[in-house]
Protein backbone atom coordinates (compact mmCIF):
# COMPACT_ATOMS: atom_id res chain seq x y z
CA UNK A 1 0.00 0.00 0.00
CA UNK A 2 1.08 3.53 -0.60
CA UNK A 3 1.15 5.71 2.44
CA UNK A 4 0.71 9.30 1.53
CA UNK A 5 2.38 11.83 3.81
CA UNK A 6 1.84 15.58 4.10
CA UNK A 7 -0.43 17.64 1.94
CA UNK A 8 -0.88 14.84 -0.54
CA UNK A 9 -1.94 12.64 2.36
CA UNK A 10 -4.74 14.96 3.34
CA UNK A 11 -5.85 15.65 -0.24
CA UNK A 12 -5.69 12.07 -1.48
CA UNK A 13 -8.87 10.74 0.26
CA UNK A 14 -10.80 13.60 -1.33
CA UNK A 15 -9.35 12.90 -4.77
CA UNK A 16 -10.26 9.25 -4.39
CA UNK A 17 -13.78 10.30 -3.41
CA UNK A 18 -14.00 12.34 -6.62
CA UNK A 19 -12.64 9.42 -8.66
CA UNK A 20 -15.14 7.06 -7.05
CA UNK A 21 -18.11 9.31 -7.74
CA UNK A 22 -16.95 10.02 -11.31
CA UNK A 23 -16.39 6.35 -12.15
CA UNK A 24 -19.67 5.35 -10.48
CA UNK A 25 -21.47 8.02 -12.49
CA UNK A 26 -19.92 6.84 -15.76
CA UNK A 27 -20.76 3.19 -15.06
CA UNK A 28 -24.30 4.03 -13.94
CA UNK A 29 -24.87 6.12 -17.04
CA UNK A 30 -23.53 3.32 -19.27
CA UNK A 31 -25.71 0.78 -17.46
CA UNK A 32 -28.80 2.94 -17.56
CA UNK A 33 -28.57 3.61 -21.29
CA UNK A 34 -28.46 -0.14 -21.89
CA UNK A 35 -31.10 -1.05 -19.33
CA UNK A 36 -33.67 1.29 -20.84
CA UNK A 37 -33.68 -0.73 -24.05
CA UNK A 38 -32.44 -4.25 -23.25
CA UNK A 39 -33.05 -5.36 -26.83
CA UNK A 40 -30.55 -2.78 -28.09
CA UNK A 41 -27.97 -4.00 -25.63
CA UNK A 42 -28.33 -7.58 -26.88
CA UNK A 43 -28.09 -6.43 -30.49
CA UNK A 44 -24.96 -4.40 -29.82
CA UNK A 45 -23.26 -7.34 -28.09
CA UNK A 46 -24.11 -9.46 -31.12
CA UNK A 47 -22.65 -6.78 -33.39
CA UNK A 48 -19.19 -7.49 -31.95
CA UNK A 49 -19.50 -11.01 -33.36
CA UNK A 50 -17.25 -12.43 -30.67
CA UNK A 51 -19.77 -14.57 -28.84
CA UNK A 52 -22.26 -17.21 -29.93
CA UNK A 53 -25.82 -15.86 -30.09
CA UNK A 54 -27.07 -17.42 -26.87
CA UNK A 55 -24.07 -16.20 -24.87
CA UNK A 56 -24.42 -12.76 -26.46
CA UNK A 57 -28.00 -12.59 -25.22
CA UNK A 58 -26.92 -13.39 -21.66
CA UNK A 59 -24.12 -10.82 -21.82
CA UNK A 60 -26.51 -8.27 -23.33
CA UNK A 61 -28.70 -8.56 -20.28
CA UNK A 62 -25.98 -9.21 -17.70
CA UNK A 63 -23.42 -6.59 -18.68
CA UNK A 64 -25.48 -3.51 -17.84
CA UNK A 65 -26.53 -5.20 -14.61
CA UNK A 66 -22.87 -5.79 -13.73
CA UNK A 67 -22.03 -2.17 -14.54
CA UNK A 68 -24.85 -1.01 -12.32
CA UNK A 69 -23.68 -3.24 -9.45
CA UNK A 70 -20.11 -1.95 -9.72
CA UNK A 71 -21.41 1.63 -9.85
CA UNK A 72 -23.39 1.13 -6.64
CA UNK A 73 -20.38 -0.43 -4.85
CA UNK A 74 -18.13 2.43 -5.97
CA UNK A 75 -20.65 5.02 -4.89
CA UNK A 76 -21.01 3.39 -1.48
CA UNK A 77 -17.25 3.01 -1.29
CA UNK A 78 -17.44 -0.62 -0.24
CA UNK A 79 -14.43 -2.79 -1.09
CA UNK A 80 -13.20 0.13 -3.21
CA UNK A 81 -9.91 -1.44 -4.19
CA UNK A 82 -11.53 -4.70 -5.24
CA UNK A 83 -14.32 -2.91 -7.13
CA UNK A 84 -11.87 -0.58 -8.85
CA UNK A 85 -9.77 -3.52 -10.02
CA UNK A 86 -12.88 -5.31 -11.29
CA UNK A 87 -13.91 -2.16 -13.17
CA UNK A 88 -10.45 -1.83 -14.71
CA UNK A 89 -10.56 -5.47 -15.83
CA UNK A 90 -13.98 -4.83 -17.41
CA UNK A 91 -12.59 -1.81 -19.27
CA UNK A 92 -9.63 -3.86 -20.52
CA UNK A 93 -12.12 -6.42 -21.86
CA UNK A 94 -14.09 -3.61 -23.57
CA UNK A 95 -10.93 -2.25 -25.18
CA UNK A 96 -10.04 -5.77 -26.31
CA UNK A 97 -13.49 -6.08 -27.89
CA UNK A 98 -13.18 -2.77 -29.70
CA UNK A 99 -9.67 -3.58 -30.97
CA UNK A 100 -10.90 -6.95 -32.17
CA UNK A 101 -13.79 -5.37 -34.06
CA UNK A 102 -11.48 -2.72 -35.49
CA UNK A 103 -8.94 -5.30 -36.61
CA UNK A 104 -11.64 -7.37 -38.30
CA UNK A 105 -12.85 -4.31 -40.18
CA UNK A 106 -16.41 -4.42 -38.82
CA UNK A 107 -18.32 -1.16 -38.66
CA UNK A 108 -20.14 -0.89 -35.38
CA UNK A 109 -20.94 1.62 -32.69
CA UNK A 110 -19.39 0.30 -29.50
CA UNK A 111 -22.75 0.46 -27.74
CA UNK A 112 -20.88 1.60 -24.66
CA UNK A 113 -23.61 4.03 -23.67
CA UNK A 114 -26.61 2.41 -25.26
CA UNK A 115 -27.21 2.61 -28.97
CA UNK A 116 -24.80 0.27 -30.64
CA UNK A 117 -25.04 -2.13 -33.53
CA UNK A 118 -23.94 -1.78 -37.10
CA UNK A 119 -23.25 1.64 -38.51
CA UNK A 120 -21.84 3.03 -41.74
CA UNK A 121 -18.13 2.42 -42.29
CA UNK A 122 -17.25 6.12 -42.06
CA UNK A 123 -18.93 6.61 -38.71
CA UNK A 124 -16.85 4.36 -36.47
CA UNK A 125 -14.98 6.03 -33.61
CA UNK A 126 -12.71 3.27 -32.40
CA UNK A 127 -9.70 5.41 -31.33
CA UNK A 128 -11.96 7.76 -29.35
CA UNK A 129 -13.74 4.82 -27.74
CA UNK A 130 -10.45 3.23 -26.72
CA UNK A 131 -9.08 6.53 -25.42
CA UNK A 132 -12.18 7.09 -23.37
CA UNK A 133 -12.01 3.63 -21.81
CA UNK A 134 -8.32 4.21 -21.05
CA UNK A 135 -9.32 7.33 -19.16
CA UNK A 136 -11.72 5.23 -17.11
CA UNK A 137 -8.94 2.73 -16.39
CA UNK A 138 -6.78 5.56 -15.04
CA UNK A 139 -9.60 6.58 -12.70
CA UNK A 140 -10.00 2.97 -11.55
CA UNK A 141 -6.24 2.59 -11.11
CA UNK A 142 -6.12 5.66 -8.88
CA UNK A 143 -8.81 4.16 -6.65
CA UNK A 144 -7.03 0.80 -6.57
CA UNK A 145 -3.70 2.40 -5.59
CA UNK A 146 -5.21 4.91 -3.15
CA UNK A 147 -8.40 3.25 -1.88
CA UNK A 148 -8.52 5.42 1.22
CA UNK A 149 -11.42 7.75 0.68
CA UNK A 150 -13.71 10.21 2.37
CA UNK A 151 -17.38 9.35 2.82
CA UNK A 152 -17.03 5.65 2.17
CA UNK A 153 -18.26 2.46 3.79
CA UNK A 154 -14.63 1.33 3.79
CA UNK A 155 -13.66 4.30 5.94
CA UNK A 156 -16.60 3.75 8.27
CA UNK A 157 -15.58 0.10 8.74
CA UNK A 158 -11.86 0.93 8.72
CA UNK A 159 -11.43 -1.41 5.74
CA UNK A 160 -8.51 -1.01 3.35
CA UNK A 161 -7.06 1.90 5.27
CA UNK A 162 -3.59 2.52 3.95
CA UNK A 163 -2.83 5.34 6.40
CA UNK A 164 -0.41 4.55 9.24
CA UNK A 165 -3.30 3.98 11.55
CA UNK A 166 -2.76 0.92 13.72
CA UNK A 167 -5.31 -1.85 13.62
CA UNK A 168 -6.17 -3.40 16.92
CA UNK A 169 -3.84 -6.34 16.38
CA UNK A 170 -0.97 -4.01 15.55
CA UNK A 171 -1.76 -1.93 18.62
CA UNK A 172 -1.42 -5.07 20.78
CA UNK A 173 2.05 -5.62 19.37
CA UNK A 174 2.98 -2.07 20.23
CA UNK A 175 1.92 -2.61 23.80
CA UNK A 176 4.07 -5.71 24.05
CA UNK A 177 7.10 -3.77 22.96
CA UNK A 178 6.39 -1.11 25.56
CA UNK A 179 6.09 -3.79 28.19
CA UNK A 180 9.36 -5.43 27.37
CA UNK A 181 11.17 -2.12 27.22
CA UNK A 182 9.90 -0.99 30.57
CA UNK A 183 10.11 -4.51 31.93
CA UNK A 184 13.80 -4.98 31.33
CA UNK A 185 15.07 -2.45 33.86
CA UNK A 186 12.71 -3.94 36.44
CA UNK A 187 14.22 -7.36 35.84
CA UNK A 188 17.71 -5.91 36.16
CA UNK A 189 16.96 -4.45 39.53
CA UNK A 190 15.55 -7.64 40.92
CA UNK B 1 12.18 -18.14 34.85
CA UNK B 2 15.42 -16.73 33.42
CA UNK B 3 15.63 -13.50 31.52
CA UNK B 4 16.39 -15.19 28.22
CA UNK B 5 13.60 -17.70 28.60
CA UNK B 6 11.19 -14.98 29.48
CA UNK B 7 12.20 -12.98 26.47
CA UNK B 8 11.83 -15.89 24.05
CA UNK B 9 8.44 -16.70 25.51
CA UNK B 10 7.46 -13.11 24.99
CA UNK B 11 8.88 -13.10 21.48
CA UNK B 12 7.05 -16.32 20.74
CA UNK B 13 3.84 -14.74 21.99
CA UNK B 14 4.46 -11.66 19.88
CA UNK B 15 5.19 -13.80 16.85
CA UNK B 16 2.03 -15.78 17.46
CA UNK B 17 0.05 -12.58 17.67
CA UNK B 18 1.63 -11.29 14.49
CA UNK B 19 0.67 -14.46 12.65
CA UNK B 20 -2.79 -14.26 14.15
CA UNK B 21 -3.10 -10.62 13.08
CA UNK B 22 -1.96 -11.45 9.55
CA UNK B 23 -4.46 -14.27 9.38
CA UNK B 24 -7.19 -11.97 10.61
CA UNK B 25 -6.26 -9.36 8.07
CA UNK B 26 -6.28 -11.92 5.28
CA UNK B 27 -9.65 -13.25 6.36
CA UNK B 28 -10.96 -9.73 6.52
CA UNK B 29 -9.76 -8.96 3.01
CA UNK B 30 -11.28 -12.20 1.72
CA UNK B 31 -14.49 -11.44 3.56
CA UNK B 32 -14.72 -7.99 2.01
CA UNK B 33 -14.03 -9.30 -1.48
CA UNK B 34 -16.54 -12.11 -0.92
CA UNK B 35 -19.10 -9.62 0.33
CA UNK B 36 -18.56 -7.41 -2.70
CA UNK B 37 -18.90 -10.39 -5.06
CA UNK B 38 -22.09 -11.49 -3.30
CA UNK B 39 -23.58 -7.99 -3.63
CA UNK B 40 -22.67 -7.89 -7.31
CA UNK B 41 -24.22 -11.32 -7.97
CA UNK B 42 -27.46 -10.40 -6.21
CA UNK B 43 -27.80 -7.11 -8.09
CA UNK B 44 -26.99 -8.73 -11.45
CA UNK B 45 -29.53 -11.52 -10.97
CA UNK B 46 -32.25 -9.13 -9.81
CA UNK B 47 -31.69 -6.73 -12.72
CA UNK B 48 -31.53 -9.50 -15.33
CA UNK B 49 -34.78 -11.02 -14.05
CA UNK B 50 -36.52 -7.65 -14.20
CA UNK B 51 -35.17 -6.98 -17.70
CA UNK B 52 -36.17 -10.37 -19.11
CA UNK B 53 -39.68 -9.92 -17.70
CA UNK B 54 -39.96 -6.41 -19.03
CA UNK B 55 -39.07 -7.22 -22.62
CA UNK B 56 -41.33 -10.23 -23.07
CA UNK B 57 -44.46 -9.62 -25.10
CA UNK B 58 -47.88 -11.17 -24.91
CA UNK B 59 -48.95 -11.49 -28.56
CA UNK B 60 -52.15 -10.23 -30.14
CA UNK B 61 -55.12 -12.56 -30.52
CA UNK B 62 -57.84 -10.10 -31.44
CA UNK B 63 -59.31 -9.40 -34.87
CA UNK B 64 -57.03 -7.54 -37.26
CA UNK B 65 -58.01 -4.43 -39.15
CA UNK B 66 -58.36 -5.06 -42.91
CA UNK B 67 -55.05 -5.33 -44.73
CA UNK B 68 -54.44 -4.23 -48.30
CA UNK B 69 -51.32 -4.46 -50.46
CA UNK B 70 -50.48 -1.35 -52.45
CA UNK B 71 -48.87 -1.10 -55.85
CA UNK B 72 -45.75 0.56 -54.37
CA UNK B 73 -45.09 -2.45 -52.14
CA UNK B 74 -46.45 -0.89 -48.96
CA UNK B 75 -49.04 -2.72 -46.91
CA UNK B 76 -51.86 -0.80 -45.26
CA UNK B 77 -53.62 -2.01 -42.12
CA UNK B 78 -56.55 0.20 -41.20
CA UNK B 79 -60.24 0.14 -40.51
CA UNK B 80 -62.31 1.49 -43.41
CA UNK B 81 -62.47 5.28 -43.30
CA UNK B 82 -59.54 5.68 -40.91
CA UNK B 83 -57.03 7.94 -42.64
CA UNK B 84 -55.22 9.50 -39.69
CA UNK B 85 -53.04 9.50 -37.77
CA UNK B 86 -50.70 7.59 -40.09
CA UNK B 87 -48.14 5.31 -38.51
CA UNK B 88 -45.42 4.39 -41.02
CA UNK B 89 -43.25 1.37 -40.18
CA UNK B 90 -40.12 0.86 -42.29
CA UNK B 91 -38.93 -2.68 -41.62
CA UNK B 92 -36.54 -5.37 -42.79
CA UNK B 93 -37.42 -8.99 -41.96
CA UNK B 94 -33.73 -9.74 -41.38
CA UNK B 95 -33.10 -6.76 -39.09
CA UNK B 96 -32.71 -7.82 -35.44
CA UNK B 97 -33.98 -4.57 -33.98
CA UNK B 98 -37.07 -4.80 -36.21
CA UNK B 99 -37.63 -8.16 -34.54
CA UNK B 100 -37.21 -6.52 -31.15
CA UNK B 101 -39.67 -3.83 -32.15
CA UNK B 102 -42.12 -6.54 -33.17
CA UNK B 103 -41.65 -8.34 -29.87
CA UNK B 104 -42.27 -5.18 -27.89
CA UNK B 105 -44.91 -3.39 -29.94
CA UNK B 106 -46.58 -5.86 -32.31
CA UNK B 107 -49.64 -6.08 -30.05
CA UNK B 108 -49.91 -2.30 -29.71
CA UNK B 109 -49.67 -1.72 -33.47
CA UNK B 110 -52.33 -4.31 -34.29
CA UNK B 111 -54.58 -3.01 -31.55
CA UNK B 112 -54.26 0.61 -32.67
CA UNK B 113 -55.29 -0.39 -36.18
CA UNK B 114 -58.09 -2.69 -35.03
CA UNK B 115 -59.56 -0.01 -32.78
CA UNK B 116 -59.46 2.55 -35.59
CA UNK B 117 -57.00 4.71 -33.72
CA UNK B 118 -54.43 4.75 -36.50
CA UNK B 119 -53.78 3.91 -40.12
CA UNK B 120 -50.74 1.66 -40.12
CA UNK B 121 -48.57 1.55 -43.23
CA UNK B 122 -45.81 -1.07 -43.45
CA UNK B 123 -42.88 -0.38 -45.76
CA UNK B 124 -40.99 -3.69 -46.05
CA UNK B 125 -37.52 -3.19 -47.48
CA UNK B 126 -33.93 -4.45 -47.48
CA UNK B 127 -31.72 -2.20 -45.37
CA UNK B 128 -28.61 -4.37 -45.60
CA UNK B 129 -26.28 -3.38 -48.42
CA UNK B 130 -25.31 -6.02 -50.95
CA UNK B 131 -21.62 -5.87 -50.04
CA UNK B 132 -18.96 -6.94 -47.57
CA UNK B 133 -20.08 -7.83 -44.06
CA UNK B 134 -23.77 -7.46 -44.76
CA UNK B 135 -23.91 -9.54 -47.96
CA UNK B 136 -25.46 -12.56 -46.22
CA UNK B 137 -28.00 -10.39 -44.41
CA UNK B 138 -28.85 -8.69 -47.71
CA UNK B 139 -29.54 -11.97 -49.48
CA UNK B 140 -31.56 -13.37 -46.58
CA UNK B 141 -33.59 -10.19 -46.47
CA UNK B 142 -34.32 -10.18 -50.20
CA UNK B 143 -35.58 -13.78 -50.08
CA UNK B 144 -37.89 -12.96 -47.17
CA UNK B 145 -39.09 -9.72 -48.79
CA UNK B 146 -39.83 -11.49 -52.07
CA UNK B 147 -41.85 -14.12 -50.18
CA UNK B 148 -43.83 -11.49 -48.26
CA UNK B 149 -44.75 -9.85 -51.55
CA UNK B 150 -46.01 -13.19 -52.80
CA UNK B 151 -48.27 -13.64 -49.77
CA UNK B 152 -51.94 -12.73 -50.28
CA UNK B 153 -53.19 -9.69 -48.36
CA UNK B 154 -55.36 -11.66 -45.94
CA UNK B 155 -52.41 -13.85 -44.97
CA UNK B 156 -49.77 -11.13 -45.11
CA UNK B 157 -49.79 -10.32 -41.38
CA UNK B 158 -49.51 -13.89 -40.06
CA UNK B 159 -46.77 -14.53 -42.62
CA UNK B 160 -45.00 -11.34 -41.53
CA UNK B 161 -45.13 -12.61 -37.92
CA UNK B 162 -43.80 -16.01 -39.00
CA UNK B 163 -40.84 -14.33 -40.70
CA UNK B 164 -39.83 -12.53 -37.52
CA UNK B 165 -40.42 -15.59 -35.37
CA UNK B 166 -38.02 -17.52 -37.61
CA UNK B 167 -35.49 -14.76 -38.28
CA UNK B 168 -32.00 -16.21 -38.84
CA UNK B 169 -28.82 -14.65 -37.49
CA UNK B 170 -27.91 -11.71 -39.71
CA UNK B 171 -24.49 -13.21 -40.40
CA UNK B 172 -25.90 -16.55 -41.52
CA UNK B 173 -25.25 -17.51 -45.13
CA UNK B 174 -28.36 -18.82 -46.86
CA UNK B 175 -30.75 -17.77 -44.10
CA UNK B 176 -34.47 -17.76 -44.98
CA UNK B 177 -33.98 -20.52 -47.61
CA UNK B 178 -36.87 -20.59 -50.08
CA UNK B 179 -38.09 -24.05 -49.02
CA UNK B 180 -38.35 -22.78 -45.44
CA UNK B 181 -40.25 -19.72 -46.64
CA UNK B 182 -42.71 -21.94 -48.51
CA UNK B 183 -43.18 -23.98 -45.34
CA UNK B 184 -43.74 -20.84 -43.25
CA UNK B 185 -46.42 -19.86 -45.76
CA UNK B 186 -48.10 -23.24 -45.34
CA UNK B 187 -47.99 -22.75 -41.55
CA UNK B 188 -50.31 -19.78 -41.91
CA UNK B 189 -52.51 -21.34 -44.56
CA UNK B 190 -50.96 -20.14 -47.82
CA UNK B 191 -51.38 -23.28 -49.92
CA UNK B 192 -51.72 -21.71 -53.36
CA UNK B 193 -48.97 -23.25 -55.54
CA UNK B 194 -48.41 -19.85 -57.17
CA UNK B 195 -47.03 -18.65 -53.81
CA UNK B 196 -44.50 -21.49 -53.71
CA UNK B 197 -43.40 -20.85 -57.28
CA UNK B 198 -43.10 -17.09 -56.69
CA UNK B 199 -40.98 -17.77 -53.60
CA UNK B 200 -38.63 -20.24 -55.25
CA UNK B 201 -38.55 -18.32 -58.55
CA UNK B 202 -37.87 -14.98 -56.77
CA UNK B 203 -40.62 -13.45 -58.89
CA UNK B 204 -40.74 -10.17 -56.99
CA UNK B 205 -37.02 -9.61 -56.53
CA UNK B 206 -36.76 -6.76 -59.07
CA UNK B 207 -39.79 -5.03 -57.63
CA UNK B 208 -38.51 -5.53 -54.07
CA UNK B 209 -35.18 -3.94 -54.99
CA UNK B 210 -36.92 -1.04 -56.71
CA UNK B 211 -39.05 -0.45 -53.61
CA UNK B 212 -35.96 -0.51 -51.42
CA UNK B 213 -34.13 1.98 -53.65
CA UNK B 214 -37.11 4.32 -53.60
CA UNK B 215 -37.34 4.16 -49.78
CA UNK B 216 -33.59 4.72 -49.34
CA UNK B 217 -33.77 7.71 -51.70
CA UNK B 218 -36.58 9.18 -49.58
CA UNK B 219 -34.08 9.51 -46.74
CA UNK B 220 -34.67 6.38 -44.65
CA UNK B 221 -31.26 5.29 -43.34
CA UNK B 222 -32.13 2.52 -40.93
CA UNK B 223 -34.73 0.01 -39.86
CA UNK B 224 -36.95 0.05 -38.02
CA UNK B 225 -37.93 3.64 -38.70
CA UNK B 226 -41.24 4.77 -37.29
CA UNK B 227 -43.06 7.84 -38.50
CA UNK B 228 -46.19 9.28 -37.03
CA UNK B 229 -47.96 11.68 -39.39
CA UNK B 230 -44.67 12.04 -41.22
CA UNK B 231 -42.40 12.88 -38.30
CA UNK B 232 -39.96 10.31 -37.04
CA UNK B 233 -40.50 8.76 -33.60
CA UNK B 234 -37.58 8.18 -31.25
CA UNK B 235 -36.96 4.45 -31.45
CA UNK B 236 -35.33 4.19 -28.03
CA UNK B 237 -38.36 5.77 -26.40
CA UNK B 238 -40.68 3.38 -28.20
CA UNK B 239 -38.61 0.26 -27.48
CA UNK B 240 -38.01 1.28 -23.89
CA UNK B 241 -41.60 1.80 -22.87
CA UNK B 242 -44.47 -0.42 -23.90
CA UNK B 243 -46.99 2.40 -23.62
CA UNK B 244 -44.96 5.05 -25.47
CA UNK B 245 -46.26 4.18 -28.95
CA UNK B 246 -49.91 4.13 -27.93
CA UNK B 247 -49.46 7.42 -26.11
CA UNK B 248 -47.78 9.07 -29.08
CA UNK B 249 -50.57 7.91 -31.40
CA UNK B 250 -53.21 9.10 -28.95
CA UNK B 251 -51.59 12.52 -28.82
CA UNK B 252 -51.47 12.70 -32.63
CA UNK B 253 -54.99 11.35 -32.93
CA UNK B 254 -56.76 14.70 -32.69
CA UNK B 255 -57.42 14.76 -36.40
CA UNK B 256 -58.90 11.28 -36.46
CA UNK B 257 -62.41 11.46 -37.88
CA UNK B 258 -63.37 7.82 -37.55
Amino acid sequence: MVTAPGRFGSAQPWITLLARVALAGILAWAAWAKLVVPANSVVSVKAYRLLPDSVATVVGYGLPALELALALLLLAGFASRFTAIATAVLMVIFIGGIISVWARGLSIDCGCFGGGGKIAAGQTQYPQEILRDTGFIILAAWIAVFPKSRLSVDAALAIDDPAPRPTRAAADDDEDEDESESGRPVDDKA
Amino acid sequence: MGKAAKRTARERLAEQRRVEAQKQKRNRTLGIAGGAVAIVVVIVLAVVLIQVNRSSSDGYNGKLAPISKQADGTVVMAKPGVTAPVLDIFEDFQCPICHEFEKANDTTVKQLAAEGKAKVVYHPMTIFADEGQSKNAHENSVRALNASMAAPADKWMPFHDQLYANQPDETQAGGFPTDQLVKLGKNVGITDPSFASAVTGMTYQKQAEANTTRILKSGITGTPTLKLNGSELNLNTILGNKDALAEAVKKAGGSNKS
